[in-house]
């Protein structure tokens, strides 16, 4: 039987209604020859009825399906219809996703006529599915625990492959149960002041204790999210896990490593530094002349050593909860104390101009802190000057409790303002490589500023026109310094 | 009569250093190389203030000063600790304990040690010079 006897005169149905239709619909004679093509089919695809009448309809859409075209249409003969998924392109070229079907239309004598077939765009839906699924399987795939729980109940509703796989409870396990319990979890701080937090900010991050399912603990880092229900009511928290206990042994082993070699290079730095002070100062008798350039040269050296040490003991400190002994202390003191020690350090009156405002400026930090980001500050401004004028300090209160430390020196290119404060940032500041030193110390007022609330930034420089450099730090709600420990 | 100042470091040589500062200025100096014998120094000759290591064999100095603030002949002599330990517990331990102050060894030169000595003898005098040198147990960075 040919074609033209099986599927009779092919005439193109006459139903009016169908141009209203918002599906897509058309016919097309077997295997793909379009024949009807309504308006729908028009405006889903961009193909005008002129332009597809006769086409191959799979070619021209380029058509892709689960099964082979033949398939289908062996499936509409057999059983009258067919329904199925069907990727398309339009006449521009964009992705459609379809949701077709397929009948077989019949002549006045019953034989097959053609085949109508009703398209649905249903790109979007298929889109926000497949988004979804890949969301499902990256969590199942991340390292980091993932988990849901309700609020106010506070019971686990979702639970990853990775909370499985970290805390040792199976999903089935964990749903349900509530997350503290469960994982007898352990704050630095009371679980309703980080609750509080939660409601207010609506995001909380911060460092646990947990306990796997084996008894043994472990670190995490962990950043929570609160989701809000339609009303705008608190209805889950979403908490993202990672697991830190190895990197925080290594932490505390490097830095326990760390302090152990800064205090055992004390005792040899103390003992050349004592015995070239004594024979410096006359101790064992007059210096011949010839040596005093050399016991300069070593003193000085002594001291750059021992910055370097104290540099590595800070370093090994930074994290500690003791590092930081805050108290309400007189920033202007701390300033003009700092440059009364660069003065002594520098052997001269070195030229400093100091401005302050006639009242106090009281800020909540920690003397010893505050005093080390000063000495760096102003050593940085005085070995940085290349002029005689002086380095400019000046100190404001409002609106953030601020000093800051003018130099007059090379000024740094702009290229080079984002190493500054990088750990041996001075390796990529070529202007700055003659002067002696690791460049830990703008690295380190950083890290001592944020420990205390504050930041130490560049806030001018160019290159020819020196810098300014701005510490802030916290203001006290209390108008006068505490006294010192030691002097309580 | 000059005052006896006792220096207890169990290493010789950095003791002996500070002897040579002390003595340059006039003070009567006495060594102890671990608590034990600082204690016994101690009873024994009745020093009018004591330089106190941290880490040292046989008896701490923590244990040395707190066998001192709790006897009632030896509370009110001045200790100063001088250490290049400076933990931030022991620390405080001491000067809770009532040390006078912690010094860091590294940051003090020879020299500054009798004016150490010279404000607590005489406390009202060099407030000024005091807090100079107490700058001086922390460092600036590099």
């Amino acid at each position: 039987m040919s074609e033209s006897e099986l599927w009779g005169s092919g005439e193109r149905p006459v139903v009016p209604l169908v141009h209203l239709a918002y599906d897509a619909i058309f016919t097309f004679v077997p295997p793909a020859r379009i024949n009807y093509w309504a308006g729908g089919a028009e405006r889903l695809y961009g193909w005008s009825a002129r332009e597809a009448l006769g086409k191959d309809v799979d070619k021209m859409l380029n058509s892709t399906f689960d099964c082979p075209r033949a398939q289908v249409i062996d499936e509409v003969i057999r059983k009258g219809r067919w329904a199925g998924r069907i990727l398309r392109r339009r006449k521009d070229g964009t992705r459609v996703v379809i949701d077709a079907r397929c009948a077989l239309l019949r002549d006045a004598d019953g034989k097959p006529s053609a085949i109508a077939e009703v398209n649905r765009d249903v790109t979007a839906e298929h889109d926000a599915l497949e988004r979804e699924a890949a969301k499902t399987t990256l969590l199942e795939l991340a390292t980091e625990a993932i988990f849901t729980f309700s609020l106010p109940e506070s019971e686990i509703t979702y639970w990853n492959g990775g909370a499985a796989r970290m805390y040792g409870w199976p999903s089935e396990e964990a749903l349900g149960r509530q997350p503290y319990s469960l994982l007898n979890t352990e704050h630095d701080r009371p679980r309703l002041q980080i609750m509080e937090e939660l409601l207010r900010s609506g995001q909380w991050a911060g460092t646990m204790v947990q306990t796997r399912r084996d008894g043994t603990k472990l670190v995490v880092d962990g950043r929570w999210s609160l989701r809000l229900d339609e009303s705008g009511r608190p209805a889950s928290v979403l908490e993202v896990n990672r697991d830190m206990t190895k990197e925080r042994a290594a932490e505390v082993a490097k830095s326990n490593f760390l302090n152990l070699v800064g205090h055992q290079l004390r005792t040899p730095l103390a003992l050349m530094k004592g015995y070239v002070s004594l024979i410096a100062n006359g101790t064992y008798g007059d210096l011949p002349t010839g040596f005093n350039q050399p016991v300069k040269v070593v003193t000085d050296q002594l001291g750059e050593l021992e910055r370097l040490i104290e540099s590595v003991l800070v370093i090994s400190r930074l994290g500690q909860e003791d590092f930081v002994e805050p108290r309400c202390i007189d920033l202007g003191s701390e300033v003009e104390a700092a440059i009364q020690r660069a003065r002594a350090r520098s052997g001269t009156m070195a030229a400093i101009a100091f401005n302050a405002p006639r009242d106090a400026v009281v800020v909540d930090g920690d003397s010893r802190l505050v005093g080390q980001i000063m000495d760096e500050l102003i050593d940085n401004a005085l070995g940085h000057s290349t002029s005689r004028d002086p380095v400019v300090i000046w100190l404001t209160g409002s609106p953030k409790p601020s000093v800051y430390v003018r130099d007059h020196g090379v000024g740094i290119a702009i290229e080079s303002h984002a190493y500054l404060f990088e750990r041996f940032g001075r390796r990529n500041l070529p202007q700055f490589s003659t002067r002696s030193g690791l460049g830990l110390g703008l690295y380190l007022c950083k890290r001592l500023a944020l420990a205390m609330g504050g930041d130490v930034t560049l806030e001018t420089s160019s290159p020819g026109a020196g810098s300014t450099f701005r510490f802030s730090i916290r203001a006290s709600s209390h108008r006068r310094p505490s006294p010192r420990p030691t002097e309580a | 009569m000059a005052a006896t100042v006792l220096v207890v470091d169990d290493e010789a040589i950095v003791a002996e250093m500070y002897r040579l500062a002390l003595e340059r200025t006039g003070y009567r100096v006495l060594i102890a190389l671990d608590g034990e014998t600082a204690l016994e120094t101690i009873t024994a000759a009745r020093p009018d203030f004591i330089f106190l290591d941290v880490r040292m064999p046989k008896m701490s100095g923590v244990e040395v000063l707190t066998r001192l603030v709790s006897d009632p002949m030896t509370r009110n002599i001045p200790v100063v600790m001088l250490s290049n330990y400076d933990d931030p517990t022991i620390v405080r331990q001491s000067l809770s304990l009532g040390a006078k102050e912690y010094l860091v060894k590294a940051g003090m030169l020879p020299a500054a040690l009798p004016t150490v000595v010279a404000h607590w003898l005489t406390p009202p005098a060099s407030d000024e010079l005091l807090s100079r040198i107490k700058r001086r147990t922390t460092h600036p960075v590099s």
